[in-house]
């Protein structure tokens, strides 16, 4: 008996590793064509000293190999940002919005969200932490609104040979 | 030596930052609390209460850094081979002494040295009665970290080895070595050949109140999108072994989630259903448990900014084998403060019940908040920071507008403010903030701004 609440005891104090952090990392959004749609996450200060953050979209694709090309954003392409920058204090949970809209049946952005401490002397250095936040956006029609797989699938074709829809 | 050691002690820091307080109780864990103070380089940490057994227990220490050296008086509770929560967990009240090198640490201590006891709201430790030196060594090759642990408490030797590997596709760590004469082995790992499979095993022991075991392995399949297969092994030794087999599947269409898994123990053999869907900010769950009869079950959840509420019933591995448990979590957050309070319950009725605060405050200069949701304003105001011959200076820091909302440049130099309304706002340039390397001044700036009107800030570093 007593063994067992040991181990329910251990479930209860299971704690995990702090870390800076964005919640969730990838996100998807269907909308109907020539319409944009919004997507909000966190960014978690869990340091005890202010941190800034900035927040820099790209547009992204896929290599055939599936590995994520960065590049500055396609025309047409227009990612409006609740906020470019905020000073994040301790513990703070701070919430961004992103309204994203494309001109194609489907695109990728990638939004860098810059973690810096800011600088304490002339000669100390600016250290910086970029957690990556993938939102990948497609057409409605796409089955189950899965747009990550529908891109996917599109850098399976090119690779394989087969030509794009 | 006992003058540097007063001196050190007594050392009176620059302001304080930052106060940390905690509190919590529970009907198994004890009761306490404790308070952190942060200064730039130092940290004052003081906590109290009583232990699982009722025992009173105290907590200080004084931590400084300065010039790669890191200095504890009091307790220390990270002398341990520690990775991920996994590993060997020891604490000593006493000195320590840690260099910190760029790819190496050497941490040098003395005191009297016993199991580390963590709660949410107290670390302390139960001091052996021997007093003890040692050394912990961490050294970084390549993805690796090597550690190394050596103990000698005049009576006995704690030996101990380590090593934490983070790479693409696999991540764990290992320690292993002996504990006052008691042997001790355990680690974790993660491995994910492709974004569909994972493979994840783990082996931890626990020395209080009595030595226990628990091991864990197990794989997960996507093989399409919409569907997750899953299987695990359990096992468990402490006066005796249980063993435990999952394996389930699930599937999700848009918001709603179904999923069955079977679960066989020695002692019981469920098969477990769940259906979930989720709405915005509300889950809610309803599951069917078969075994020796037929259990309904209805649970859910609402995750908010400020209040976070969860019923949840599970199956969870015990040393007698799976138990039905239902646990409840309740989270307040106002401002820098947090409220929580959580519980389980397994299928005998017994609970285990903790809850707990902490708030953040300023002390110094230093600011704590939570921020609201956010909101698109339609107005945007943009611009650009560059120096006098057009090279784009990241990390500009401006303040916009009557509420002074701070904006910095990203890497082209860029900034942006999103406004309420269309009407022109000040702007004022604080190049005594900037986050860019060296120092600068102000060569030209508008002192408003409109929508749609984009500002050049022209600055140029000093020398």
């Amino acid at each position: 008996m007593k063994k067992g609440f040991l181990f329910l005891l251990l479930m209860l104090v299971a704690g995990s590793a702090r870390a800076q952090s964005i919640s969730p990392v990838i996100q998807q959004c269907s909308t109907k064509p020539n319409k944009g749609c919004a997507v909000n996450f966190h960014a978690t200060n869990t340091s005890l000293r202010p941190m800034w953050v900035v927040l820099e979209p790209h547009s992204m694709s896929l290599t055939p190999e599936k590995k994520p090309v960065l590049r500055p954003l396609d025309s047409g392409v227009v990612v409006a940002l609740s906020q470019q920058s905020a000073k994040l204090y301790p513990l703070e949970n701070h919430e961004f919005e992103a309204r994203i809209s494309c001109p194609t049946v489907r695109c990728a952005v990638q939004i860098s969200v810059i973690f810096a401490l800011g600088r304490s002397a002339d000669n100390s250095m600016n250290l910086r932490l970029s957690l990556p936040e993938s939102i990948y956006s497609c057409s409605d029609r796409v089955p189950h609104g899965d747009c990550r797989g529908a891109m996917f699938a599109d850098a399976e074709r090119v690779k394989t040979g087969f030509t794009k829809e | 030596m006992r003058r540097l050691l007063l001196l050190l002690l007594l050392a009176t820091p620059a302001l304080p930052q930052v106060g940390r307080f905690d509190a919590g109780t529970s009907n198994v864990l004890g009761s306490g609390g404790g308070a952190a103070v942060y200064f730039p380089n130092q940290l004052w940490y003081f906590g109290g209460g009583v232990d699982p057994q009722g025992r009173p227990v105290i907590s200080v220490s004084d931590s400084f850094s300065n010039r790669g050296y890191r200095v504890v008086l009091g307790t220390n509770p990270n002398i341990g081979l520690m990775a991920d929560g996994y590993g060997l967990a020891l604490s000593e009240v006493g000195v320590s002494v840690e260099r910190q090198g760029q790819n190496s640490s050497l941490l040098g201590f003395a005191g009297t040295i016993g199991n580390a006891f963590g709660t949410d709201w107290l670390n302390s430790t139960r001091p052996q009665r021997k007093f003890g030196t040692g050394f912990l060594y961490k050294k970084n090759v390549g993805r690796f970290v090597l550690s190394s642990l050596d103990i000698y408490d005049g009576r006995k030797f704690t030996l101990g080895a380590g090593a934490a590997f983070n790479g693409r596709k696999f991540k764990g760590s290992a320690s292993g070595g002996i504990l006052s004469g008691q042997r001790f082995i355990g680690g974790y790992g993660t491995y994910q050949p492709r974004e569909s499979v994972s493979l994840y095993g783990s082996s931890q022991e626990y020395f209080l109140p009595f030595k226990a075991t628990l091991q864990r392995v197990g794989a997960g399949w996507s093989p399409l999108s919409w569907l997750n297969i899953r299987a695990n092994l359990n096992d468990s030794h402490t006066m005796k072994t249980t063993t435990g087999e999952s394996v389930g599947a699930s599937t999700r269409f848009g918001p709603v989630s179904i999923g069955s898994t079977y679960y066989r123990s020695p002692s019981a053999s469920y098969i477990y259903h769940v259906v979930s869907e989720r709405w915005r900010r509300f889950t809610v769950t309803e599951n069917v448990t078969q075994g020796n009869h037929i259990n309904f079950g209805i649970s859910g959840s609402y995750t908010g900014n400020r209040l976070s509420i969860s019923l949840n019933r599970s199956l969870m591995f015990q040393v007698n084998g799976y138990r039905e448990t239902t646990s409840i979590s309740v989270s307040i957050r106002i401002h820098s403060t947090v409220l929580r309070a959580n519980s389980i319950t397994d299928s005998f009725g017994r609970v285990i019940w903790s809850s707990s605060g902490q708030t953040i405050q300023r002390l110094g200069d230093a600011q704590v908040g939570i921020k609201t949701a956010a909101t698109t304003f339609p107005y945007l105001i943009e611009g650009k920071c560059e120096q006098t011959d057009g090279t784009k200076v990241e990390g500009c820091v401006l303040e916009i507008g009557p509420k002074h909302d701070v904006v910095i440049s990203d890497s082209n130099g860029r900034f942006e403010c999103r406004q309420k309304k269309n009407q022109a706002s000040a702007i004022l340039v604080k190049t005594e903030d900037f986050l860019a390397q060296g120092r600068y001044m102000l060569i030209s700036a508008p002192t408003t701004a409109k929508p749609g009107e984009p500002v050049v800030i022209i600055v140029a570093r000093k020398l």
